[in-house]
């Protein structure tokens, strides 16, 4: 593909959120994907580029 | 790759030569350079300039019946009056055949022949051009279709063009049945042709396979699609002060799917409004995307595209604002034509919202 930024989502039926984490924790992990989104956006990239999330429900 | 004109050929060609029109650039057709590039449509009959090579190459098997010349200023300029005028003088010489060009890496030349090609095409004439493959009159959506040889940059290339060019429209002329673009040398146009094969799949799928294990060349079947390259965005410069818009090619929409998007292959993208929403509930929001289990998503439509979340990093100042509308695409099977045009036109939307940046999820 080539998408110039790309922040690694979860799976594809929930690219940015993940289910199996308790339902209180659900938000958290979007949050942090959301979070890292807005991030990358400041970044310079050249080209395709694809950044992870540090959070341990974004895997 | 050149066929020789067989005896039978020759005979036939004397009694019946290919009729030819052929399209030239003021350049080209000896009008003269760029303070000429104005000049409007006008036809002359018979060969002008490269013509003569093309009608060496035919021994007599066809013939330059008129040639167009256009500035190409003119072409680029006045694309409707030019087009009116290469229509008249098709109309009037009724070619086999018309050729543009060659116009190599020339891009007010390039849009001149592919304009002409269109012409053709519409008017049910075959019609070919030859150009570099870089030029860019081939990046407009409108010349996609059409049959275009490659060529160099420059006009050094034009005693290797000539000949394929030639051999071509001469097959076009003689209503030939064109082979596939490795075949026959032109730029592939991302069509294809169902066709009989003695052998299964299974069987042409081993027989590549040990070619390529034994190290001779094979070629694929399957044409690998070469997606566009964008040149990435610059950064956005003051988070704290800019407008997101999320984008998604998930399929999520206002429950009851009211516009019909399709499930698959889609043909059409919308915008929905996320005024002043805290998140999507699956009471008014719902997949209907046709390529992924949809259980999750039904269950929570944030989990595709996190409204919820963004709202909750607006609140905290992470960035300026959530934009209103949120972009909805079915991305499962859907031609890469469309997907360009979504593109154009969200991002055109896009912008003239004031969108500093966007958060596209894909599923």
């Amino acid at each position: 593909m080539r998408a110039n930024r790309i922040v690694a989502g979860v799976r594809i039926p929930h690219p940015v959120s993940n289910p199996t984490v308790a339902p209180e924790k659900e938000l958290g992990v979007r949050t942090a994907v959301a979070r890292r989104a807005l991030e990358v956006l400041t970044l310079p990239v050249d080209g395709p580029t694809v950044f992870t999330v540090d959070h341990p429900g974004a895997r | 790759m050149r066929d020789d004109v067989s005896p039978n050929e020759t005979a036939r060609s004397l009694r019946t030569p290919i009729r030819v029109v052929h399209y030239l650039n003021q350049f080209f057709g000896g009008i003269g350079g760029e303070e000429h590039a104005d000049r409007a449509v006008e036809v002359r009959e018979g060969v002008v300039g490269p013509g003569r090579a093309l009608d060496a190459e035919w021994r007599g098997a066809a013939v330059i019946v008129a040639t167009i010349i256009a500035g190409d200023n003119h072409v680029a300029t006045w694309p409707a009056e030019a087009e009116r005028a290469i229509r008249s003088a098709l109309e009037a010489y009724r070619p086999d055949v018309l050729v543009a060009g060659p116009a190599f890496n020339a891009g007010r030349y390039g849009l001149g022949c592919c304009a002409a090609c269109r012409v053709g095409t519409i008017l049910g004439i075959p019609s070919i051009t030859a150009m570099s493959p870089e030029n860019p009159a081939l990046a407009m959506h409108e010349n996609r279709g059409l049959l275009v040889l490659p060529t160099t940059d420059t006009a050094i290339g034009m005693r290797a063009a000539v000949p394929a060019l030639a051999r071509l429209a001469l097959k076009l002329g003689r209503r030939e049945p064109i082979g596939s673009a490795a075949d026959e040398g032109f730029l592939p146009r991302g069509l294809r042709r169902d066709v009989m094969h003695e052998q299964t799949g299974a069987e042409r799928a081993i027989a590549l396979l040990k070619r390529k294990l034994a190290g001779q060349p094979y070629r694929s079947e399957m044409g690998v699609e070469v997606f566009d390259g964008v040149a990435p965005a610059a950064p956005v410069r003051n988070m704290d002060a800019a407008r997101i818009a999320l984008v998604t090619t998930g399929g999520i929409v206002p429950r009851g799917n009211p516009d019909r998007l399709r499930e698959y292959n889609s043909i059409a993208w919308r915008a929905y409004s996320i005024a002043g929403l805290s998140d999507l509930t699956p009471e008014a929001w719902e997949p209907i995307h046709g390529g992924y289990d949809a259980t999750f998503a039904r269950a929570d439509p944030d989990r595709v595209v996190p409204v919820d979340a963004l709202r909750a990093l607006e609140r905290e100042g992470a960035f300026g604002a959530l934009d209103d509308r949120m972009y909805v695409m079915v991305g499962v099977g859907t031609a890469v034509g469309n997907a360009r045009r979504f593109g154009t036109e969200i991002a055109r939307d896009l912008r003239e919202r004031g969108v500093d940046g966007v958060i596209l999820t894909a599923t």
